[in-house]
């Protein structure tokens, strides 16, 4: 059993600033648990602290249901594939695989046997000579992996591994990281600042932001349910449409007001409670690319003006804009403030863009005045004062 | 950019040829000297000798003191190699513990391995020759060794601590998760990765070991220890010097310098030129 507990983890720097804060969820045994959030969130920190190499300042961090605040990197038994590999320049590929086990006074049959198979499982067989600098990019990945898997560690750990190789390559490593996780069985914590890189390969993903842990879930949870905004607007591609409006419950049923159109729900949707709640105020409202659709000639819709069409077969991507506000143009107190800077959005003053993702097939209307459907049960809710989702 | 015509570089070489003779014109001297009967020297020093006097070497070679010029020149790679294997393991280890340790203590460490290579070492020889009469390392290589060491150590810490500053942490962070201990990172992971300083120290501390005068004469005259400098030295008396045996000697003493640089020519041309890449 190695799972691995955060309870409270946090790092605190002398300078007083916080790394990472409160972070507390489980990862279970033989889970693939990848953490993302922008750069500088305090990913590679949470990752150094449980690998032992970053003390732990508050809160306890237990492996297999045992505190480890107190042990070293060399006593915790974990793996660590580093961000640009570390692979010993002045060992061959062998001696570099061979390292951890020699290290830990394997017998020489045993490493022979070990190195071997580690070899052959990543196809490396051929390079065992070689020092790293004579290895390609991949390669040298997959001498790390091959350091990292020989002994049979009770924890993965991963910092960005991907992230020197060239697209197609990262793809094809992903798939094997996936393939070697699962055969292995082995307890995996894997960073990234790429939402689609951990959309598909964690089991469960760990959002973190500015030290702060948003949300647990898997993959399909975080798109669907998002806890906040931040998580909302960072998981997806393209984005959640985000803009805001006034939420008013009329005799007539329920309205979102944006700026001079109204846009009337079916009075029989099923409105959280929370959001009942909000009648009269501003909120922030969210809809998926791909739950927006045109609303047939008659029926009312919320006015757009259609800006391009991106074809992407099999779909394209119809970039269109609202008048309303976006969270970060709206009047009064800020929303969550900072969250689009975090995630390099630019929002243009009063008109909200918003993106439709549709078949390849499907007819647009001309534009450039159109109208949009946008179905009450796709819709999102956020509370404007701190973003989190109204349930 | 237009390349140096054939010419152009033909000039240049022979310019470099003629340089590399000027540097051979001692080496002429030194074997036309110690090739001259005695009666000769001072009567014609630059001219080839009337007849060669192979005698000297054979003379040369029996050495002053009691001390034959080969056990004289074992001596000197004794004292030398002792002093480099020496240095290069208290230096690159103080280094390491230096730069990787906090900021306060580190500095102050490293500012008292700074006062080492300023204060003049001469100062210090008059107590320094007492103390070591004391405790029995005057009149041996192991004595000699240990003063080297002392005296070259913080120059070597101080190269090294330059560099093990540049290394990314990573190699020792990969190491310490795969379980090394610190000792074992030290000496699989750091050490090698040091080599070019290691190289760089081991040729400047060699060749002031080997070359040196002043120390090992005061600490070694007189003794079977006596290094090659001592022995040459021998031969030069209060009242006359027999410069004809001096020359051969030196010949001599030059021969596995020599040796060396042939056999680690490419080794030393890296290191001097290339980091670590
Ligand atoms: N030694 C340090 N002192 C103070 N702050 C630090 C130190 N090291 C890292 N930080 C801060 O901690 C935060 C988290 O860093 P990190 O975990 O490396 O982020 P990520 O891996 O998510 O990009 C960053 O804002 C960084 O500036
Ligand atoms: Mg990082």
């Amino acid at each position: 059993m190695s799972t691995i507990q955060f309870d409270g983890v946090g790092k605190r720097y002398g300078n007083g600033a916080y790394a990472v804060r409160d972070l507390s969820f489980t990862i279970e045994d033989g889970e693939f648990m990848v953490v993302v959030g922008p750069s500088g969130c305090g990913k590679s920190t949470a990752l150094r602290m449980t690998a032992g190499l970053e003390p732990i300042t508050e809160g306890e961090l237990r492996i297999g249901g045992k505190v480890v605040n107190g042990l070293s990197a060399r006593d915790r038994d974990v793996a660590m594939v580093f961000q640009n590999y570390a692979l010993y320049p002045h060992m061959t590929v062998a001696e570099n695989i061979a390292f951890p086990l020699a290290s830990r006074g394997a017998s020489k049959d045993e490493i022979a046997r070990r190195v071997a198979a580690a070899a052959q499982t990543l196809g490396l067989t051929e390079y065992l000579d070689r020092r790293p600098k004579a290895l390609s990019g991949g390669q040298r990945q997959r001498v790390a992996m091959g350091r990292a898997l020989v002994r049979d560690p009770q924890i993965f750990l991963m910092d960005e591994p991907l992230s020197n190789l060239d697209a197609k390559l990262r793809n094809q490593m992903r798939a094997e990281i996936i393939g070697l996780q699962k055969q292995q069985g082995v307890t995996t914590l894997y960073v990234t600042h790429d939402q689609t890189e951990a959309m598909t390969m964690g089991h469960r993903i760990a959002i973190l932001r500015g030290g702060l842990l948003q949300q647990v879930g898997t993959p399909r949870e975080l798109y669907e349910q998002p806890t906040n905004l931040f998580v909302a607007a960072f998981v997806g591609s393209p984005a959640m449409n985000l803009f805001r409006a006034e939420f008013r419950l009329t005799e007539t049923g329920p309205e979102l007001l944006t700026d001079g159109a109204v846009l009337r729900l079916d009075p029989g949707a099923p409105l959280p409670a929370a959001l009942r709640a909000e009648s009269g105020h501003r909120i922030v409202v969210g809809i998926r690319p791909e739950h927006l659709s045109f609303a047939p000639p008659g029926t009312p819709g919320l006015a757009a003006e259609m800006r391009m069409i991106e074809e992407l077969p099999p779909e394209k991507l119809v970039h269109m804009t609202i008048g309303a506000d976006t969270p970060m143009t709206g009047g009064g107190q800020p929303v969550d403030a900072d969250f689009l800077t975090d995630l390099g959005m630019v929002a243009a003053a009063h008109r909200a863009p918003l993106i439709a993702r549709l078949g390849i097939d499907t007819a647009v209307p001309d534009g450039p005045g159109v109208a949009l459907h946008l179905d009450p049960r796709r819709l999102h809710f956020f509370r404007a004062s701190d973003g989190a989702a109204l349930r | 950019m237009n390349r140096p015509s054939a010419l152009n570089t033909f000039g240049r070489e022979l310019g470099a040829l003629a340089l590399a003779l000027l540097w051979c014109v001692p080496f002429y001297y030194l074997a036309i000297v110690s090739l001259k009967p005695m009666s000769e020297i001072f009567a014609d020093p630059v001219g080839f000798p009337d007849q060669l006097a192979f005698a000297n070497y054979a003379e040369a070679w029996r050495g002053t003191m009691g001390v034959s010029l080969g056990q004289a020149m074992l001596n000197s790679l004794i004292v030398t190699i002792g002093s480099v294997v020496a240095v290069i393991a208290l230096g690159s280890a103080s280094a390491y513990v230096i730069a990787r340790n906090g900021r306060r203590m580190g500095t102050l460490l490293f500012f008292f391995f700074v006062i080492g290579i300023i204060l003049p070492h001469q100062l210090s020889v008059v107590p320094l020759y007492s103390v070591m009469r004391q405790i029995g390392l005057v009149g041996n290589q192991l004595g000699l060794i240990v003063l080297y060491s002392g005296l070259m150590t913080p120059m070597s810490v101080f190269l090294y601590s330059g560099f093990v500053r540049t290394l990314p942490a990573d190699y020792e962070e990969a190491a310490e998760v795969d379980g090394a201990s610190r000792g074992r990172i030290f000496l699989k992971v750091i050490f090698p990765l040091l080599a070019p300083v290691t190289g760089t120290v081991a040729v400047m501390v060699g060749m002031v070991v080997w070359n040196d005068f002043f120390i090992q004469l005061i600490f070694l005259s007189g003794s079977p220890a006596q290094t090659l400098p001592v022995a040459v030295y021998g031969f030069v008396g209060e009242f006359s010097a027999r410069w004809n045996l001096v020359f051969a000697a030196v010949f001599v003493s030059v021969v596995p310098i020599l040796a060396f640089y042939l056999l680690a020519q490419k080794q030393l041309i890296k290191g001097f030129t290339g980091g670590i890449k």
